[in-house]
C-alpha cells in the first residue's frame, strides 16, 4: 500500500461519505473514500476519472473547502504541516470540523494550501504582481520577501526571462491588469499565486486545459520542481483527465468512478506510478 | 492581524478605481436617487418657501374689509386705533376712505376729478406695486402711471392738490402741494387715482365738510356753527296757561316741564312792567336729566314746541346766563318780532328777535358803544350796542310811548341830555341774542370755535366717521380668527377666509401627496441602492469565492464590500451635492437679455442648504452602508466553491 512506503504524510483521508443535495431537483449524491488515503510529502497525486464522479467534491473536502457531512463517521482526517521550529505538526481535521472550529480551518487554509482552479480565478481588480502576492499579504509576509518571490515566481513560470527583466518588459507584465493577459499567461499566474506562500498542499483543478500541451508539460514540471523539490516538505494533489499527463507527472494516481445503480462515487483504486521524485526534467511523450 | 486588515481595505479600494466602469455605473444610479432629494429639498426651502411666503403675505389674502352695519360701533379714528390694539394679530389698519379733487403738476393743466384713496406707511396693496410712502409720509403722494404722466410729474416732483367746497352757490377753494413718492401701475391708460396718507385725506374731508384746517392753515367755510340750546323756557299768561294735555304731550316728547315763575320773575324783574308778576307763569322745558351741555342741545326751532300746545305760550330758547368775565351777566333772550310777551317788558326791543345780528346786545342803561367778553385770556370778542329798528315793531307804533321805547342812547351825551337814561349807571345784566349765548356755552364746552379771520363762531369738526375700515392680519392664517373677533364685535366683515379655508385644505392635501411622494422616493431609494450593491455583490461572487479559497475570512469578505459600499456613497453624495448646487446656480441663473435661445429657461430659486447637503450626503451614506450591510453578510457567508463554481450541487 502506498501508507506503507510514505515516511513522511501530510494528508490523510479514510472512511469519507460526503452526501451532496441538490434541492432544486431533490436528489442526493454520494462521494465515497473508503480505503485509507495517503498523500506523501513531495507527492504528485492525479485524481483521475470519468465527469461527475465526484473528483472535485473530494478535492473541495481535501481542501477544506467544505466541511465533511459526516465528521463523526470519518476514521481519520488528518494534515501535517511544518511549524515555525521546523518541526512537523499534526493537524486533526475531523475534530476541526466536528468542533466547526471554522477560524482555524481558515487558518491552516489560508498558509497551508494553495489553489488553482480550472478556471484561474485571478482577482480582476489586482495586477499580475498583487494576485501573486494576495496570499502572502495574507500570511504576514514582508514586502521585500513578496517582492523577491514574486520575481521567482514570474521567472519560474516563464512569465519573464533575464533579458525581459533586463530591458522592462517583465515590468510590463507584472504591472498589467489579468485582463491583459492571454490564457497561457492566466494559467500560469494561477499556478504561481497557488505557491507564492510556500503551501504544504497545492490543490490543482484541470490545470492545462487554458494552455497548449508545451506549455502545460513545462507549467506542471515547473510547479512540481518549486513544490515537491528536495527542500520542499509540500504535496500537489491535481484533477485532470489526461492519462498521460498523470503518468508523467503523477506519483500516485486516485481512479474514482461511479456506483452502479447508486448516484454515487468513489475512489476505486490507488496506484503508487514509482515516478522518481527528484526527476526535474522530461520529455514529451512522442 | 493589521496587514490582513489593511490588505482587505486596498482590495476594496482597488476595485473601487480598477474597476471603475462599475463602479461608476454604480455612483451615478446612486447619485440619481440621491440628486432629485436634494434638489426637491432645495426647491422647499426656495421657491416653495418663497410661493408660502406670497401666499402668507398676500395682500388680498390678508385683507379684511368691515363696517359698522347695524350693531358695530362707529368708526372713528379712536375708535380704530383700540381696534387695531385689541384685535389679535393685525399688521396695518387703513381707512377706506376717498376724496375727489384736482391735481396740478409741472404742466399748466390741472386734472379735474381725482380720486385719491388713503394709505399709510407700510399698504400691502401699494407695496405689491413696489411703492409706498415713506419719510415725511404726510406730505406724499403716491400717483398712477397714467395720471403722473398727464400732469408731467416725475418721482420726487411736487403736485398741488386743489380742493373745492361750495355753500349756498358759493365755491371756495384751497390748495396744498404733495410730493410724489411712488408711481404705480394702477391697472389702465385712463386710471385716474392716487393715493395719500389717511390723515391728509381725513384733513380734506374736513375741509371739504367747511371745517377749519389748521394744519394747512385753510379757513372754515363762511357760515355760523349751528346753535343749540340746553332747553327751552315756556312763558303763558295766567288766562291761557298750559293744559293738562300739554304738559303731557311735553313729557311725552321726552320733555321735563318745571315750572319756574318765580325764578325768572326775579331774573327778568327791572326789565317787566308791574302786572307781570301776576299774569305770568314760566315754566323751564329740558331733558329728563336736566340742562343739556356739550353737543348734545336742542336743535329744533321753539315754534315747533309752541305749535303743539294749546295754551298761547311763547317759547323761548334758552342756555343758561352767563358772565361775561367781567361781572355782567349776560342772558340770551332772541323772540319772535310780534309776541305779546313783548308788551309784558317795560321796553318791547329789548330782546332780539332771530335776525338779529350776533355780536349784538341791548340793555335798560346805556352799557358803552362795545363789550367785551372774554373767551380765554389772550381771545376776546366784541359786542356792539343794537338799537332796534322800528319797522321791525309795527305792533307797537300806535302806542302812544312808542318813539320812547325806541330811544336807545347812541352815546352819553345824548343820554344826558335826554334824561331817559341813567348814564353812570352800569347794568349788571345785559340782553344778548340766544345764539351768541349758545355759542358762548358751544366754546366752552368746545363744540365750537370762534374764527377770528371771518368773525364767527364755526363749528369744531367732529372726528370723521369712516364708513368701512380695510385692515391687514399678519398672515393669511390669521384673518379666520381676526374675521370672528370681527363679527363678535358686530361689525359685517368681508374677507377671503372662505378661499383661505379652501387653500388650506388644498395645502394640507398636497403637503400628505408630497409625503407620500417623499416616503416613495425615500422607501424605494433605498431598495434601489441596496439591488445594486446586491447586484454588485452578486457579480462578484467569483472574487468573493477565490478570496475565501485563499483563506480570507468572513470579516474580510465583509471589510471589503463593506468599504467598497460606503466609497460609492460618498462619491456619490459628493456627485450629488455637487450637481446639486450647480443646478442651484443653473436654476437661479438670468441669462442676459441678449441671449434669445436661453430665454426658455425658467428663473427659479433652490436653496441648498448645508444642513440638507449633510442630510443627503449623511443618508445616502447611511442607504450605502445600511444597503451593503445584507449584500456584504450574504457575500461574506458563500460557501468558497459554490462561489467560484456555481455547480449544479450545494
Amino acid at each position: 500500500m502506498l501508507s506503507n512506503i510514505i515516511e513522511e504524510p501530510v494528508l490523510e483521508l479514510e472512511g469519507l461519505e460526503q452526501r451532496l443535495t441538490d434541492p432544486e431537483r431533490g436528489e442526493e449524491f454520494l462521494v465515497r473514500v473508503p480505503q485509507k488515503f495517503v498523500v506523501p510529502r513531495r507527492g504528485v497525486i492525479a485524481l483521475l476519472g470519468p465527469s461527475g464522479c465526484g473528483k472535485t467534491t473530494l478535492l473541495t473536502v481535501l481542501g477544506l473547502l467544505r466541511a465533511p457531512s459526516q465528521p463523526n463517521s470519518l476514521k481519520s482526517f488528518c494534515i501535517w504541516t511544518r511549524n515555525n521550529e521546523g518541526e512537523m505538526e499534526k493537524h486533526d481535521l475531523k475534530k476541526l470540523w466536528f468542533d466547526r472550529n471554522l477560524t482555524q480551518i481558515e487558518h491552516l487554509r489560508r498558509k497551508y494550501i494553495g489553489f488553482a482552479l480550472q478556471s484561474g480565478e485571478l482577482l480582476p481588480s489586482l495586477t499580475v504582481s498583487e494576485n501573486i502576492k494576495a496570499p502572502m499579504h495574507l500570511n504576514g509576509f514582508s514586502k521585500k520577501l513578496a517582492n523577491s518571490r514574486v520575481q521567482e515566481l514570474l521567472s519560474s513560470f516563464g512569465l519573464s526571462s533575464q533579458g525581459e527583466i533586463n530591458s522592462g518588459k517583465s515590468t510590463r507584465l507584472e504591472n498589467s491588469r489579468i485582463n491583459k493577459l492571454s490564457g497561457g499567461e492566466y494559467q500560469r499566474v494561477a499556478l504561481a499565486r497557488a505557491i507564492a506562500h510556500k503551501p504544504t498542499l497545492v490543490f490543482v483543478d484541470e490545470p492545462t486545459s487554458a494552455l497548449n500541451r508545451d506549455l502545460a508539460w513545462e507549467a506542471l514540471n515547473q510547479l512540481r520542481n518549486m513544490q515537491s523539490s528536495h527542500e520542499s516538505h509540500g504535496a500537489t494533489i491535481m484533477i485532470t483527465h489526461d492519462e498521460q499527463l498523470a503518468d508523467a507527472f503523477a506519483t500516485t494516481i486516485v481512479r474514482m468512478a461511479p456506483v452502479k445503480g447508486m448516484a454515487a462515487g468513489e475512489v476505486i483504486e490507488i496506484t503508487q506510478t514509482h515516478q522518481p521524485l527528484k526527476t526535474m526534467d522530461f520529455e514529451l511523450p512522442s | 492581524m493589521m496587514n490582513r486588515f489593511l490588505f482587505y481595505l486596498q482590495l476594496g479600494w482597488l476595485d473601487l478605481i480598477r474597476l471603475w466602469p462599475a463602479t461608476r455605473q454604480h455612483i451615478l444610479i446612486v447619485t440619481g436617487i440621491c440628486l432629485p432629494i436634494l434638489l426637491l429639498l432645495g426647491l422647499k426651502r426656495g421657491h416653495v418657501a418663497e410661493l408660502q411666503k406670497e401666499l402668507v403675505k398676500s395682500p388680498t389674502g390678508r385683507q379684511i374689509i368691515f363696517w359698522s352695519a347695524q350693531r358695530g360701533e362707529l368708526l372713528s379714528p379712536n375708535s380704530l386705533e383700540r381696534l387695531a390694539k385689541e384685535l389679535p394679530k393685525i399688521d396695518l389698519a387703513i381707512p377706506d376712505t376717498q376724496r375727489v379733487c384736482n391735481l396740478q403738476g409741472k404742466t399748466k393743466n390741472i386734472a379735474e376729478g381725482i380720486t385719491l384713496y388713503s394709505t399709510l406707511p407700510g399698504d400691502p396693496l401699494l407695496k405689491q406695486l413696489g411703492a409706498g410712502l415713506q419719510g415725511n409720509e404726510e406730505e406724499g403722494v403716491i400717483l398712477g402711471h397714467s395720471l403722473g404722466k398727464s400732469i408731467g410729474v416725475t418721482l420726487g416732483d411736487t403736485v398741488r392738490v386743489i380742493l373745492i367746497r361750495e355753500r349756498n352757490g358759493v365755491k371756495e377753494t384751497a390748495e396744498t402741494t404733495l410730493k410724489v413718492q411712488g408711481l404705480v401701475n394702477t391697472g389702465g391708460d385712463d386710471s385716474r387715482i392716487g393715493f395719500v396718507h389717511a390723515s391728509a385725506l381725513d384733513r380734506f374731508e374736513k375741509y371739504i365738510r367747511g371745517f377749519r384746517v389748521p394744519e394747512y392753515q385753510w379757513p372754515a367755510i363762511k357760515a355760523a356753527a349751528r346753535d343749540g340750546y340746553a332747553g327751552y323756557l315756556l312763558c303763558c299768561e295766567n288766562n291761557s296757561n298750559l293744559t293738562p294735555s300739554d304738559k303731557k304731550q311735553l313729557e311725552e316728547r321726552g320733555f321735563q316741564l318745571t315750572e319756574a315763575t318765580k325764578e325768572y320773575l326775579e331774573l327778568f324783574d327791572s326789565w317787566l312792567k308791574p302786572e307781570a308778576s301776576e299774569k305770568l307763569r314760566f315754566y323751564t322745558l329740558t331733558s329728563t336729566t336736566g340742562w343739556k351741555k356739550g353737543r348734545d342741545h336742542f336743535h329744533f326751532s321753539p315754534s315747533e314746541i309752541s305749535v303743539n300746545t294749546e295754551a298761547d305760550d311763547v317759547c323761548i330758547p334758552w342756555n343758561p346766563t352767563k358772565d361775561n368775565g367781567s361781572g355782567v351777566q349776560l342772558i340770551g333772550m332772541t323772540l319772535p318780532k310780534r309776541t305779546w310777551l313783548r308788551s309784558y317788558f317795560q321796553n318791547p326791543a329789548l330782546a332780539f328777535h332771530y335776525e338779529t345780528p350776533c355780536f349784538s346786545y341791548r340793555a335798560p342803561v346805556y352799557a358803552g358803544e362795545t363789550q367785551s367778553i372774554n373767551l380765554t385770556s389772550e381771545k376776546s370778542i366784541q359786542i356792539s350796542w343794537l338799537n332796534p329798528d322800528p319797522d321791525d315793531f309795527p305792533a307797537f307804533k300806535s302806542f302812544t310811548h312808542q318813539l320812547e321805547l325806541f330811544q336807545f342812547p347812541t352815546n352819553p351825551i345824548k343820554s344826558l341830555l335826554s334824561g331817559i337814561l341813567l348814564p353812570w349807571a352800569k347794568p349788571n345784566k345785559i340782553v344778548v341774542p340766544a345764539d351768541l349765548l349758545a355759542y358762548l356755552h358751544g366754546y366752552e364746552e368746545k363744540w365750537v370755535d370762534y374764527d377770528p379771520e371771518i368773525n364767527l363762531f364755526v363749528a369744531v369738526a367732529e372726528d370723521p366717521i369712516y364708513s368701512k375700515i380695510r385692515i391687514y392680519s399678519e398672515t393669511i392664517d390669521d384673518v379666520p380668527l381676526t374675521v370672528e373677533a370681527l363679527k363678535t364685535k358686530g361689525f359685517a366683515v368681508q374677507s377671503e377666509s372662505a378661499r383661505i379655508s379652501e387653500i388650506h385644505e388644498q395645502d394640507s392635501n398636497l403637503k400628505l401627496l408630497v409625503l407620500i411622494t417623499a416616503m416613495g422616493v425615500f422607501l424605494f431609494g433605498i431598495i434601489t441602492i441596496v439591488s445594486v450593491l446586491q447586484d454588485s455583490t452578486d457579480r462578484k461572487r467569483g472574487t468573493i469565492g477565490i478570496l475565501r479559497v485563499m483563506g480570507v475570512s468572513p470579516f474580510g469578505v465583509f471589510l471589503t464590500v463593506f468599504f467598497r459600499a460606503t466609497a460609492i456613497g460618498f462619491l456619490a453624495a459628493l456627485l450629488g451635492v455637487a450637481i446639486g448646487l450647480g443646478m442651484e446656480w443653473f436654476l437661479g441663473w438670468k441669462p442676459p437679455a441678449t441671449w434669445e435661445w436661453i430665454q426658455w429657461k425658467p428663473i427659479m430659486r433652490v436653496e441648498i442648504h448645508w444642513l440638507d447637503m449633510i442630510l443627503v450626503a449623511g443618508g445616502t451614506m447611511l442607504c450605502c452602508l445600511g444597503g451593503s450591510i445584507a449584500p456584504a453578510w450574504k457575500a461574506s457567508k458563500l460557501d468558497p466553491f459554490d462561489a467560484i463554481v456555481e455547480g449544479r450541487f450545494r
